[in-house]
């Protein structure tokens, strides 16, 4: 709550001799100052599609990227000065790392070429949530699809379709021995993903014949040494007898349609790509980027490298800029391009820290992950679960620089979007994934539902889920997102506030009410009302901040300050 | 920005703020969300990064500068090994087997031989699917050498042929003297040469209960030791050499013994164990009139403990070398603390007597697995060694009784044991081992595996 507090001077560069050095380092780590208040609409849109030239094509290798993250990385982020002393200054408040570069004075992340607001915002209905990015058809099928391409390294084979209108599409398979499962959770992650905001390919579960296949011209296929050698139809067949077919002699995949524009490789997690003017904030400061950590926690994205993004160089209205998307939801829901896993998203694939605690516990602890059971009889679900779930113990196989510098501000957004997922929209996703045991499509509905509630659960307890404050007529009105959602009970909530007035420099003339207003609305309603009174006493403090703390029934939370612009009635910034 | 962009830009901002005002604004939770335009967008960047983590960062990249510049230096090596496809050969070459036919690399570290390494050649369906070849060469940088060859006729279940042979040279085996009380300050160190043929066979009486026989010629030669190993035993022990020294032993041995076998596994066996018992006659073909009988008994166990795969191994076995008349047993063909009968706190052939008797306790525990509980992974382990030599049974008991601790790590998968990294402390010394094969469950075995068949065990 960096912002409510007096301005802190800069601690400049009378600091060097180690003295001061230890002081600095014990006290508060300072924050950054807020940006100046102002009366004008807030902004909600990234000026991130400015016309650019071509960057280059990003090709990371995959082997270096692992050990990168899982080793060289996090020594650094270890060793980081500025973040061992953010995370001192954490003992006193405070966050490891600084707020995230893309915020809105909402604390809201603004559209832009990596997010786009859907269910955080506004309301989407099941059949919107399940159709995903596309009309969710797949590809077209009034005639043959034609082989473009084939892929044999990686434990699952595929390869690329042409469908008849031309659109191309990526064919993936489930691993052997699970059949659907992958398939499944491919489509539920992507629905889920892109009603959150993200940009996804359409992904579709399919069922195809041998005969809707066909073999292109000129179709080169390259083995995992790299030799190629042009494809046959033999080696279709190859591909095929790895696959495990239903019993009407169908073969289940899904489709994802190749996106539009030019593909320029991934994005890292970390840092900027250098040659695209429009990316100005690094990537472990994106607000979304942070957040995805909890949704890939929701969804047990343990595959959250690199590699698994993709940013496409294209052109809209004579504009031409990178859109960055996440790809290949496969490793999803419990299970991986290898089948079902448990480990996978308790530890990353070397968790030395895991390791260590296991040495030294000399055994006596169980890991979750080791307890954790598919559910019996149904063979298209893999290790999902809720009952052991823990949102902050989620770990992808690789660490995430991003991931790392969740705070709790980002963490409470990532949570407010999740638990905008009701039953209904879960289970509308889950019926389009293709199980063909519909015991499997509502168990995972109700297992992400459960999932959904303890991730809200956790961040609502950290940061007061009041939001969406709006002021007319000298009525504040928000809504408690957790009486909302059915977590909180409404009864028992009792909200109370105080006011301030403050310059554009947040800079205060004391307090107009020194003492708080404990509220006599509960929150049965959807929204909190209040009439708070507002006279203006100074020319300079043009603005009034509203701190609101909510109980529900274990004590007064943190504070959410809202400050208000009373002239035009304008909620002009919030603060958690 | 050209003048063209620049006219492009103007006009799509100005169309942007028409649209906004024909277009209505979507209505969100937070009210209505305007459309894109200049007064709802803005260029967001990097925080600036605060003076005092300037300062701070200062020192930090100066001393990082080194590590960034070894840990670039080995990300460009990976990089280029990896996209000239080297990486993966090697992977093919080192990972599971995709068929019968494997050519390995094995490691040893620790211990008297050294440091060293070499190839093992292996073939699960050697003439027919049941039967299995393996041939292992091994060298280290003491000098020490191994080469074995084995074969294994049959799958066990209804009975199981074995035949191998083998070399090893040994240039820094040690002699301290021979009993339970032999003084650590008097090492000395001779060269010891084994060759061995051999066969065995098993048939299944019961479940799992089974028989085996087996005949072995060997001829284990102890000679003077090398400048650099000194002081040699004939300086150190003169005019007290044991017999045998700078003689060579040549014999047959045939052995006859039960086994019972209810451990389902060799990765990380939680249930069953092995009970084995076992005689064997020696009798010498060089003239030099020595024979003996060997009996051997042996039990091990495993038990599982309070979570999955925590489990304790206990082993414990008794050998005794009984002379046949009044011949003298060769040294070099007594019992001694070498594999698979180690006491772990002390180095190779510390002890030597005609009998010794061991404890061994292991508790193991998961450490970390690469996907799947019971595949791949790595498990930690403590262990107590407890254990002696003597030359007749009264001598066993507290006051000669060594004990050795330590802990270490285990490499498994579904396949099996793959190797440990250990080490052990007694009162007289540290060592550190790095080996392919255990102690425990070593009698799977055999010639198959070249296990040194010299003492009998």
């Amino acid at each position: 709550m960096a912002a409510t507090r007096c301005r802190v001077a800069d601690v400049s560069a009378r600091v060097l001799a180690l003295p001061f050095v230890i002081a600095i380092a014990l006290a508060p780590a300072p924050a950054l100052p807020a940006p100046p208040l102002r009366d004008a609409p807030v902004i909600w849109h990234d000026d991130d599609r400015r016309d650019i030239p071509e960057p280059r094509e990003r090709d990371p290798n995959l082997l270096w990227d692992s050990i990168d993250d899982t080793a060289v990385r996090p020594f650094g982020r270890l060793m980081h000065p500025g973040r061992i002393v953010r995370r001192v200054g954490g003992l006193f408040g405070g966050d490891h790392v600084p707020p995230a570069g893309n915020l809105n004075a909402l604390d809201e992340s603004p559209n832009s070429t990596w997010f786009t607001n859907r269910i955080g915002l506004f309301p989407m209905s099941p059949e919107e949530v399940a159709r995903g990015p596309g009309p969710g058809a797949g590809p077209d099928r009034s005639g043959p699809w034609t082989i473009v391409r084939a892929k044999t390294e990686g434990v699952t084979p595929g390869f690329n379709i042409r469908d008849p209108k031309g659109a191309v599409h990526l064919i993936k398979f489930d691993p052997p021995g699970a059949p659907g499962m992958t398939t499944a959770a491919g489509v539920i992650s992507n629905r889920i993903l892109y009603a959150a905001g993200y940009d996804v390919p359409e992904d579709v579960a399919i069922t195809f014949r041998r005969e809707d296949l066909v073999l292109g011209e000129n179709v080169k296929l390259t083995l995992p040494d790299g030799t190629k050698h042009a494809m046959t139809m033999g080696d279709i067949d190859s591909i095929l007898a790895k696959v495990e077919r239903s019993a009407d002699g169908e073969w289940r995949a899904l489709a994802s349609r190749l996106l539009s524009g030019k593909p320029v490789g991934p994005f890292d997690y970390k840092g900027r790509r250098k040659d695209d003017p429009n990316d100005r904030v690094s990537h472990e400061n994106r607000r979304e980027l942070r957040g995805l950590r909890m949704f890939a926690a929701w969804i047990n994205h343990f595959d959250t490298k690199q590699h698994n993004s993709l940013d496409m160089y294209v052109e809209d209205g004579g504009w031409r800029y990178v859109k960055h998307y996440l790809i290949d939801f496969a490793s999803t829901l419990g299970t991986g391009a290898k089948g079902p896993t448990a480990r996978y998203g308790w530890e990353y694939t070397v968790d030395a820290p895991a390791i260590v605690g296991r040495l030294l516990a000399l055994g006596t602890h169980e890991d979750a992950w080791r307890r954790v059971r598919r559910p019996a009889g149904l063979d298209e679900v893999g290790y999902l679960e809720s009952a052991l779930f823990d949102p902050l113990e989620f770990k992808p196989l690789q660490p995430n620089t991003a991931f790392a510098n969740l705070t709790d501000r980002d963490g409470y957004w990532a949570a407010k979007i999740i638990s905008a997922f009701t039953d209904e929209h879960l289970e509308a996703i889950a019926a389009v994934a293709g199980y063909e045991n519909p015991e499997a499509a509502k168990h995972v509905a109700r297992v992400l539902g459960e999932r959904r509630d303890k991730i809200a659960r956790l961040w609502f307890d950290r940061v007061p889920p009041l939001d969406f404050f709006t002021y007319s007529d000298g009525i504040q009105r928000f809504h408690d997102l957790g009486v909302e959602r059915g977590l909180c009970p409404g009864e028992t909530s009792r909200y109370r506030f105080r006011s301030v007035f403050v310059t554009a420099d947040r800079e205060r003339l004391g307090f107009t009410s020194t003492s708080w207003t404990v509220t006599s609305e509960t929150a049965t309603a959807p929204t909190v009302e209040r009439r708070t009174a507002y006279s203006q006493s100074n020319k300079e403090y043009t603005f009034q901040a509203f701190e609101w703390q909510v109980d529900r029934g274990e004590g007064w939370s943190r504070s959410v300050t809202v400050y208000v612009a009373p002239g035009s009635g304008r909620v002009v910034a919030v603060e958690r | 920005m050209n003048a063209r962009r620049l006219l492009v830009g103007f006009l799509a901002a100005a169309w942007c703020d028409v649209s906004a005002a024909e277009t209505p604004a979507p209505a969100s939770r937070w009210g209505l969300l305007p459309p894109p335009a200049d007064s709802v967008t803005a260029t967001f960047r990097d925080a600036p990064t605060p003076l005092w983590e300037k300062t701070l960062l200062v020192p930090y990249r100066i001393v990082a500068l080194p590590f960034r510049g070894v840990s670039y230096g080995i990300g460009a090596s990976l990089v280029y090994f990896d996209d000239h496809h080297v990486i993966y050969r090697v992977s093919q070459l080192l990972g599971p087997r995709k068929g019968p036919f494997g050519v390995l690399v094995n490691f040893t570290a620790g211990g008297l031989p050294g440091f060293g390494g070499g190839l093992t050649i292996v073939h699960d369906a050697f003439l027919a699917p049941q039967n299995r070849f393996k041939f292992r060469f091994q060298s280290t940088v003491k000098g020490s050498h191994k080469i074995t060859l084995g074969m294994r006729f049959g799958d066990g279940r209804d009975g199981r042929l074995e035949v191998g042979a083998g070399y090893r040279l040994r240039p820094n085996a040690r002699h301290f003297g021979i009993g339970p009380a032999s003084d650590e300050t008097r090492e000395s160190f001779y060269k010891q040469e084994l060759t061995w043929v051999g066969t065995t066979v098993r048939g299944q009486l019961a479940g799992d209960l089974a028989v085996e026989a087996g005949a072995l010629f060997s001829t284990i030669g102890a000679r003077g030791s090398d400048e650099d190993d000194s002081p040699s035993v004939s300086a150190e022990f003169a005019g007290e050499a044991p017999p045998g020294y700078r003689e060579r032993s040549d014999g047959v041995g045939v052995s006859l013994g039960l086994r019972h076998d209810t451990a389902s596994e060799e990765g990380r066996p939680t249930r069953g164990g092995l009970r084995r018992v076992n005689a064997t006659y020696f009798e010498s073909v060089d003239g030099s009139d020595v024979s003996f009988w060997t009996y051997r008994g042996e039990i091990e166990e495993f038990f599982p403990l309070w979570f999955s795969y925590r489990a304790l191994a206990v082993r414990g076995f008794l050998s005794w070398i009984e002379p046949a008349g009044d011949s003298s047993i060769p040294f070099q063909r007594m019992m001694t603390n070498d594999d698979p009968d180690l006491l772990r706190g002390y180095q190779d052939f510390r002890w030597r007597d005609r009998g010794m008797t061991a404890l061994s306790l292991e508790y193991r525990w998961p450490l970390w697995a690469n996907r799947e509980a019971d595949g791949f992974g790595l498990d930690a382990y403590l262990l107590a060694d407890y254990g002696q030599v003597f030359g007749e049974l009264h001598e066993i008991g507290f006051r000669t009784l060594t004990d050795s601790y330590g802990g270490g790590i285990r490499i498994a998968s579904f396949g099996g044991f793959l190797g440990r990294a250990e080490i052990a402390r007694s009162d007289e010394e540290t060592v550190f081992r790095l080996r392919a094969d255990q102690i425990f469950q070593f009698a799977r075995g055999g010639l198959y595996h070249g296990r040194d068949p010299v003492p009998s065990r």
